[in-house]
């Protein structure tokens, strides 16, 4: 056992290396100079000699391998450099920004897993009631309607009209209707993987013999399906999970809410190259965090993985 | 229970609305905010300017002209310059702006930020008199007050934490990427009311307009225009549009077919009716070449419409008609991509009106959005492009030539090399007074226009919404100065 844990970080770390030479390599492979660009953009004269200086600055004026080395040493002692943009440290803007990603991202996903299991068993048991019919519509709706515009539309809705909520909120209440948006989006995919196992289950033979013996249904399919169900969701979150990092970029921009999502955008329109970078990193980081906790969990619901 | 739940909506809309609404900070909702509160950090300075916080030695006028600031006046001595300051001046934490404050502020702006060492290099500084500091370029300068108007050089002081500046407006609490809380400075020269400010940034164009339906917002800089009509049913609301010294503009890559060809780029600058440029966009004025007309050194004659003469153009180059209107050459049809980017959503909505009047004269175009426009331009991967620009960032016209149409030039995105232009510009380095550059800018102004690298397309309005708490609010042509020294409190806004 020690041996194998001892591989799997091995093994981690090494997918954790790739990713940080991907990382580079991508970033740096992106067209257009960043000096230019900002020189550009708050009109200022794009000069050989501004240029030359900027990229002394940004340590970009050494040889590739060199400026890896460098990045990589400095990233593992906890220097991630400066922001290109802001001029502010790195890490203190993803310390800062993160947790607001991560409420957004995993609030949704739990206001998602309340609504999961009773409108997953509703259309389970009758595939035509009102259940599967809210849930058919939900994750067509999650699908159709775009983020943006439903966030709009809440706002609209709430903030002008109703005025119960501010548009430029500054307390919790602000978080509500982007975990709201998020929650909506990931309901119909996690729903429906945990109907879709209640619903083998529930044409099983051995389901047929509980219900023979005279077994509730509701007792019966929890019993006899809820923990393959929830196999396959705990599968479904995992990939619902590996997007917290950065990937409620829409709905922070439109609640402008300062996360992750918000710098990454900003960051990639300037060529912001260690924000790009670290955030690649860390999202590689957090992907291999979850498919850890997501394999422990497996290994929890599936007594064959003992 | 009906009563009920509208008590309850009555009681929750009640504690929506905050008690001291009256008297609550003006709050201006923007895209934009500073990343920073040094002024010598990145583009700080410009942010800082914008919000009323930072200033410089010159300005820029409402008519694009460079006026005296911080400065009273600049006057050669030699290779230098010798800078007067008014008199009297303060930082914002009382101390003084001396001509020793002043030389901190330079030496410091242009150790730390290599965009202030781009205006005046490392320059050689010596304190004449309190009131007078002589300034020696590491390079020369011709259009001093326009570099002296320059953001990186924003005049500040720093006591090895905070940076003290001058504008009419002083920070409270900042919080990047968020918002940016502002009293008026007390001791800036102009002794007036001046309400609290609260800058949101807000990345988000329908947000913004929401936040200022919703009553949040006062100043809402820069609406989108889909936004407007709906936002001008409300009876509470005003919104002022004013033209801008930006310039909308159509780069043609003078290293690719069909722009290789100066004839074929005579034709498109002649074949676009900028009169329903402007009406697509809802308002602006019709481009007269690279500048808006708020600049004195604008070129004042319309460009000429003439959809005959670009066909005659086309014929000439070799370019015929078809039966079906297309024209070909060599067996190749006339085709190009017409590339714009979402974040000038101006620039989206005439794409397909260029489209439009180029297809008449036997073009065929497709229209290409991009979310990141420059690393393209760069790259030179692209036909014709739709670019916005501010046309002369520091008051002189000379900037954009320079930067643009310089056959050397880094940013040189249409690959133009005309030794005219190099040399007129050269010429231009040599000339101080500013109705002999205008005269010169128009010269070279009227070489562009016969090669035709670039077309100018429009000058385009602004939109700025404002609530009844903030409607003597007056927009200024740029971006560079939404809070100036002329924001007032009124009778219903707290102090």
């Amino acid at each position: 056992m020690p041996r194998a844990a001892i591989a799997e970080g091995l093994r981690a770390l090494l997918l954790l290396w790739l990713a940080s030479l991907a990382a580079f390599a991508v970033v740096r492979a992106m067209p257009a100079d960043p000096a230019v660009l900002s020189l550009v953009a708050f009109g200022q004269a794009a000069d050989p000699d501004t240029v030359a200086a900027l990229h002394r600055e940004w340590g970009l004026d050494r040889a590739l391998p060199l400026q890896y080395a460098a990045w990589l040493g400095d990233f593992l002692t906890g220097d991630w450099r400066r922001s290109f943009k802001t001029g502010a440290p790195i890490l203190d803007e993803f310390a800062k920004r993160l947790p607001v990603s991560l409420i957004v991202g995993f609030g949704g996903l739990f206001v998602a897993l309340l609504a999961v299991g009773p409108l997953a068993r509703g259309a389970a048991k009758r595939p035509n009631g009102w259940a599967a019919r809210v849930l058919d519509a939900a994750t067509l709706g999650a699908q159709a309607i775009p983020a943006f515009w439903l966030g709009c539309l809440l706002l609209w809705f709430f903030a002008v009209e109703l005025r119960v909520i501010d548009v430029l909120g500054d307390g919790p209440a602000r978080y509500v209707l982007p975990i709201l948006i998020v929650a909506f989006t990931g309901l119909g995919p996690l729903a429906q993987v945990y109907r879709a196992g209640l619903a083998e289950v529930s044409r099983a033979d051995y389901f047929r013999t509980a219900l023979a013996k005279g077994a509730d249904p509701d007792t019966a399919l929890e019993a006899q399906g809820g923990r393959y169900a929830r196999l396959g969701l705990s599968a479904a979150l995992t990939a619902e999970a590996g997007w917290v990092v950065g990937g409620t970029a829409v709905v922070e921009v439109v609640f402008g809410l300062p996360g992750l999502g918000t710098f990454l955008v900003d960051s990639i329109a300037v060529r912001d190259y260690f924000v790009l970078q670290a955030y690649i990193v860390v999202a590689a980081a957090w992907m291999l965090a979850i498919a850890c906790v997501a394999a422990g969990a497996r290994h929890l619901l599936d007594p064959r993985l003992r | 229970m009906q009563f009920r739940i509208l008590a309850a909506a009555a009681a929750l809309a009640f504690m929506a609305v905050p008690a001291d609404a009256q008297t609550r900070p003006i709050v201006l909702g923007q895209g934009f905010l500073t990343d920073s509160l040094d002024p010598a950090q990145g583009v700080a300075g410009w942010a800082l300017q914008s919000h009323g916080v930072a200033e410089t030695l010159f300005t820029v006028d409402r008519q694009g002209r460079i006026v005296p600031n911080l400065a009273e006046s600049v006057r050669r001595d030699g290779e230098a310059f010798v800078i007067r300051l008014k008199p009297e001046l303060k930082f914002a934490d009382g101390s003084t702006l001396d001509a020793n404050a002043l030389k901190a502020s330079l030496e410091r702006a242009t150790k730390e930020n290599p965009r202030a060492r781009g205006q005046i290099g490392t320059p050689a500084l010596d304190v004449l008199n309190a009131q007078e500091l002589r300034l020696r370029p590491e390079r020369p300068v011709a259009a001093i007050e326009s570099v002296l108007a320059e953001f990186p050089l924003a005049i500040h002081k720093f006591d090895g934490t905070n940076a003290s500046m001058t504008g009419p407006f002083r920070a409270v609490e900042f919080k990047r990427g968020e918002s940016l809380r502002l009293e008026p400075n007390p001791f800036h020269r102009e002794a007036a009311p001046r309400p609290n400010v609260t800058i949101r940034r807000i990345g988000d164009a329908q947000t913004l307009a929401l936040g200022l339906e919703s009553g949040e917002v006062d100043i809402a800089f820069n609406l989108a225009p889909e936004t407007l009509p709906r936002l001008k049913r409300r009876p509470e609301l005003t919104i002022k549009s004013t033209p801008v010294a930006y310039q909308y503009m159509a780069m043609l890559n003078t290293q690719r077919a069909p722009f290789d060809d100066v004839k074929v780029r005579q034709a498109v600058d002649l074949a676009i009716d900028r009169s329903m440029l402007v009406a697509a966009a809802n308002g602006g004025e019709a481009a007269t070449g690279m500048f808006p007309r708020v600049f004195p050194f604008a070129t004042e004659t319309p460009r000429k419409f003439d959809p005959r003469e670009a066909e005659k153009l086309l014929d000439d180059a070799g370019w015929k008609a078809a039966a079906n209107g297309q024209r070909m050459k060599d067996g190749r049809p006339l085709e190009f991509t017409l590339t714009t980017y979402p974040q000038r959503p101006d620039l989206v909505t005439i794409a397909p009106v260029i489209r439009a009047s180029l297809e008449r004269i036997g073009f065929r175009v497709r229209i290409e959005v991009t979310e990141a426009i420059t690393p393209q331009l760069q790259a030179k991967r692209y036909d014709a492009a739709l670019w916005a620009m501010h046309a002369a960032p520091g008051g002189d016209g000379a900037f954009v030539f320079e930067q643009y149409l310089r056959s050397t030039a880094a940013t040189n995105f249409m690959s133009f090399a005309s030794p005219q232009v190099d040399t007129a510009l050269d010429r231009l380095r040599e000339v101080d007074a500013a109705p002999a550059r205008a005269a010169a800018l128009k010269g070279i102004e009227q070489l562009v226009f016969a090669q035709a690298p670039v077309v100018y397309l429009m000058t385009p309005v602004w939109h700025v919404g404002l609530s009844k708490r903030a409607a003597s609010y007056v927009p200024y042509p740029s971006d560079y100065y939404v809070l100036r020294a002329d924001l007032r409190s009124d009778s219903r806004v707290g102090p």
